[in-house]
């Protein structure tokens, strides 16, 4: 097994990290290589959302020097996405003349080209990988958005994305524990390493317009399900399900609506606030919910991620806190039963959401 | 005589009544408007009301003659920690307490100052610098962006600490936005310093009273000569040197009210330059000197003239460009508190009045002796503020007792129909003792309350100009 590395490691990775050593048999993490900014160098991964440990420590990219790894995995769209001034070409080319593998996760064509300079210069130790690349497409679009033959279960936020990558990763980690099969299609070109698709390509585009992302996005559904067959598909709300209030729109929630409209899911499963999950709340969600995209809230998993008032009033910007999980458990345990049951997917919640799950697809599962 | 939990008020073309419970302004009859008005004076009953609208009303659950609020606790009290802990959003580094100015109303005079310490020469280690910008790397996980603020004193009298400074914390923020600003006096502003606040893009803040016969009254060198000239070359020199960065700088501008207004507005409005800039405008803080504020009539009705104009600029009938960046400034943070008022929903079992902020979180003070304040703004001789040091960190507990400072007087806040539109925060309760006084505090509230009324007032103004003039403020030749 080669010993990997992840870089930049930020919350969006958590949950490959955490799942990855159970979803795939080639790699082990043996270290995560976050920004300075952090300041999480020589701490366990999972501190970055305040969740339990992993078991993997980070170090920061100043002192990435000498590593025992083998193979380092770079997820390009949060490079792009961070206020840095480093010199990557020079901090990788360091790894390659040290004689590592570099696997970048392109988010673009474009910017596989960029890192294409390195594939020539160093072909048995660079690879690079697009979303787009990671399935066959046997049929071309066939501009008709048809109706997929496997049940959808669609794993959103209400609020922000907290959590939603960790849950379908803990279903899939748990459908496959199971003997079943499970196809997940997510945000992050991260879930390409474990197992998952991602429409991150989809959305990246320019040119197509949102029509033509819609039928994209039924079309890459199709290729999976005539792939891989599976019982289940999860999929990942693009973005928060609904605008938070009028002052922060949250997107509208326009792009979890497009993947509603290519997917039509069945069920869905909402990460919330932990402070925010009263049965009436949760009822109340619910039934806008049901009635804006059509299908019901299944369950909910209480985040430990809490909405920052201050900060959303000043800056209308959703951001949160990442409170302990002993909170988390004190509101779940604090708080009367409602309808909709509540789970904490990240402590011990996934066995309990995976068992509902299957009782109301019918499907068969080892335990009671 | 039962008396319902509102507010009422009163324009030209309507009435209203703020239900403090829900917290939304209703508009009514006038004749509603007169019975509520008698329930308020005591002369009528809310539960004997006949008129179809007020039973609708109180149907709807309005008009409520209690609080809905039990208990005064901030709801983030429980998790206060974690935002200390995770999610510091701000700094300020104190890099000197000297200043090479001694204006009048300094609240670190020797003279006047009560409740505050006095100007000394006690100035930040780099040692300190540095551990201020690690606390800051170190409790702000969850931010997304941060802040690293640098005040004194004059803080331009520790420039090569503050360039030391911003070269560290761009190293070890490497990955995340890093913004910085300074509040200086702007008489030390050399080449070099402009260069360098350019090429960094810190946010720069120059303290200007007014033009020279105001300025010069208070802000003034040891030897007592004015600094307004000083400034404004400095001021000259950055815009000829820099032209793009100095667009964005701002001016802090401490308005002393004894004087005429339409004197200190003179900065503005004499030069469409001056006038394109920011003005922060406050008035002059006697917190700390036991002294009250004079407002003259010279200021009070030709400042309300001033942002009558700048209302008659928001509709197209008065030319913007002739419009005071003071009251500009005012009537944009007015519509922005719409906003917040919108938001912030109707008042709950346990809820906080709106005036402090999470202390610590947003604006955290680090002063040249390592202790830490919730702003620069509180008396760094006070023990009730200080709320930690570098080295042990910040005392959550004390923290929650600024943020939960509504507690000690919650009986009367329970009952205020200032709740959502309060101001005071621990500053006001600080009289420099062991503890916070909520007679101190009190003493603020009628003020506050007769400032929220007006302000509440002018966004009920410009709601009704959208809605009844129209026509009348409609530009020639329409949108096109």
């Amino acid at each position: 097994m080669k010993n990997v590395a992840f870089f930049p490691f930020t919350g969006n990775a958590l949950p490959v990290v955490r799942h990855f050593g159970r979803l795939q048999n080639t790699y082990h993490v043996s270290q995560v290589i976050a920004w300075k900014c952090l300041g999480l160098s020589g701490k366990d991964a999972a501190c970055i959302y305040n969740h339990p440990m992993v078991g993997v420590p980070v170090v920061n990219v100043a002192e990435a020097t000498n590593v025992s790894w083998d193979v380092l995995f770079v997820d390009c769209w949060e490079m792009k996405n961070q206020n840095s001034s480093m010199d990557y070409l020079d901090f990788f080319q360091k790894f390659l003349i040290a004689g590592k593998e570099i696997i970048f996760l392109a988010t673009s064509y474009q910017q596989a080209e960029y890192f294409s300079e390195f594939y020539r210069c160093y072909p048995n130790q660079v690879k690079i990988i697009t979303a787009d690349s990671s399935i066959s497409y046997s049929y071309g679009t066939t501009g008709l958005c048809s109706s997929l033959p496997v049940p959808i279960l669609m794993v959103g936020g209400l609020i922000d994305k907290s959590d939603t990558l960790e849950i379908i990763l803990a279903l899939q980690e748990r459908f496959l524990a199971e003997g079943k099969i499970v196809s997940s299609i997510v945000g992050s070109n991260l879930g390409l390493l474990v197992g998952a698709y991602s429409y991150q390509h989809i959305f990246e585009t320019t040119t197509s317009s949102e029509e033509e992302k819609i039928l994209r996005l039924n079309q890459l559904a199709r290729d999976i399900i005539r792939v891989e067959r599976p019982e289940l598909l999860l999929v990942e709300a693009p973005d928060a399900i609904a605008k938070y209030n009028s002052i922060i729109p949250n997107g509208f929630g326009i792009r979890t609506y497009m993947t509603t409209q290519a997917l039509n899911p069945d069920f869905f499963v909402c990460s919330i606030p932990c402070d925010l999950v009263f049965s009436a709340f949760l009822d109340s969600a619910s039934e806008g919910i049901s009635q804006k995209y059509g299908f019901p809230v299944l369950a909910v998993h209480a985040s430990n991620a809490l909405v920052d008032s201050a900060v959303l009033i000043h800056e209308h910007k959703p951001t949160s806190v990442h409170v302990d999980m002993e909170v988390v458990t004190k509101f779940m345990n604090d708080t009367p039963k409602g309808r909709i049951p509540v789970y904490d997917v990240i402590s011990e919640g996934a066995g309990s959401l995976y068992y509902q799950i299957c009782d109301t697809l019918g499907l068969e599962r080892r335990h009671p | 005589m039962a008396k319902p939990f509102i507010q009422l008020f009163k324009t030209p073309r309507c009435q209203y009544v703020f239900d403090v419970n829900k917290n939304e302004m209703l508009p009514v009859s006038a004749e509603s408007f007169d019975f509520l008005k008698q329930c308020m004076a005591g002369q009528a009953d809310i539960g004997t009301a006949s008129i179809e609208e007020i039973q609708e009303l109180i149907r709807e659950g309005y008009l409520r003659t209690e609080s809905v609020v039990q208990e005064i606790r901030h709801p983030y009290t429980p998790y206060l920690k974690y935002f200390l802990d995770r999610k510091i959003a701000k700094i300020t580094l104190q890099v000197t307490q000297g200043c090479n100015l001694r204006c009048k109303y300094c609240i670190y005079s020797e003279d006047i100052n009560v409740h505050q310490r006095s100007h000394s020469n006690k100035r930040m280690s780099w040692e300190t610098a540095k551990k201020g910008i690690d606390f800051l790397r170190e409790h702000s996980i969850d931010s997304e962006n941060v802040n690293i603020g640098f005040y004194g004193g004059e803080p331009l009298l520790e420039f090569p600490l503050i360039k030391r400074a911003i070269a560290y914390a761009k190293d070890v923020f490497d990955g995340k936005e890093l913004t910085f600003a300074i509040t200086t006096n702007g008489t030390l502003l050399t080449d070099e310093i402009i260069d360098f606040f350019a090429e960094e893009d810190v946010h720069l803040v120059i303290s200007l009273d007014g033009p020279r016969k105001i300025h010069d009254k208070s802000r003034v060198f040891a030897d007592g000569h004015g600094s307004f000239d000083a400034v404004m070359k400095n001021v000259n020199r950055l815009k000829e040197r820099s032209p793009e960065y100095a667009k964005r700088l701002s001016f802090s501008m401490v308005m002393d009210p004894s004087n005429d207004y339409d004197c200190i507005n003179e900065i503005t409005v004499a030069s469409e330059d001056m006038n394109d800039h920011t003005f922060i405008a406050s008035i002059v803080d006697r917190d700390y000197d036991e002294d009250s504020v004079t407002y003259s009539e010279e200021y009070s009705w030709k400042y309300q003239y001033q942002l009558f104009l700048t209302l008659l600029s928001l509709t197209g009938r008065y030319p913007e460009k002739n419009v005071s960046a003071i009251t500009r400034g005012a009537l944009g943070r007015l519509t922005s508190d719409l906003d917040h008022l919108q938001m912030s929903g109707p008042l709950r079992v346990f809820d906080v009045p709106s005036g402090p902020c999470v202390p610590g979180q947003l604006r955290l003070f680090v002063n040249a002796e390592e202790k830490l304040y919730p702003c620069e703004r509180v008396s760094e001789s006070s023990v009730a503020t200080c709320i930690g040091t570098l080295d042990n960190g910040i005392d959550v507990q004390k923290a929650r007792e600024l943020l939960n400072v509504g507690a000690i007087t919650g009986e009367t806040c329970r009952k205020c129909w200032c709740f959502r539109r309060c101001t005071v925060c621990a500053k006001k309760a600080d009289n420099n003792g062991k503890s916070l006084s909520p007679q101190f505090k009190l003493s603020h509230c009628q003020e506050v309350r007769a400032s929220a009324y007006t302000e509440l007032r002018q966004l009920l103004l410009l709601q009704e100009i959208e809605l009844y003039y129209t026509d009348q403020t409609r530009k020639p030749g329409g949108i096109m």
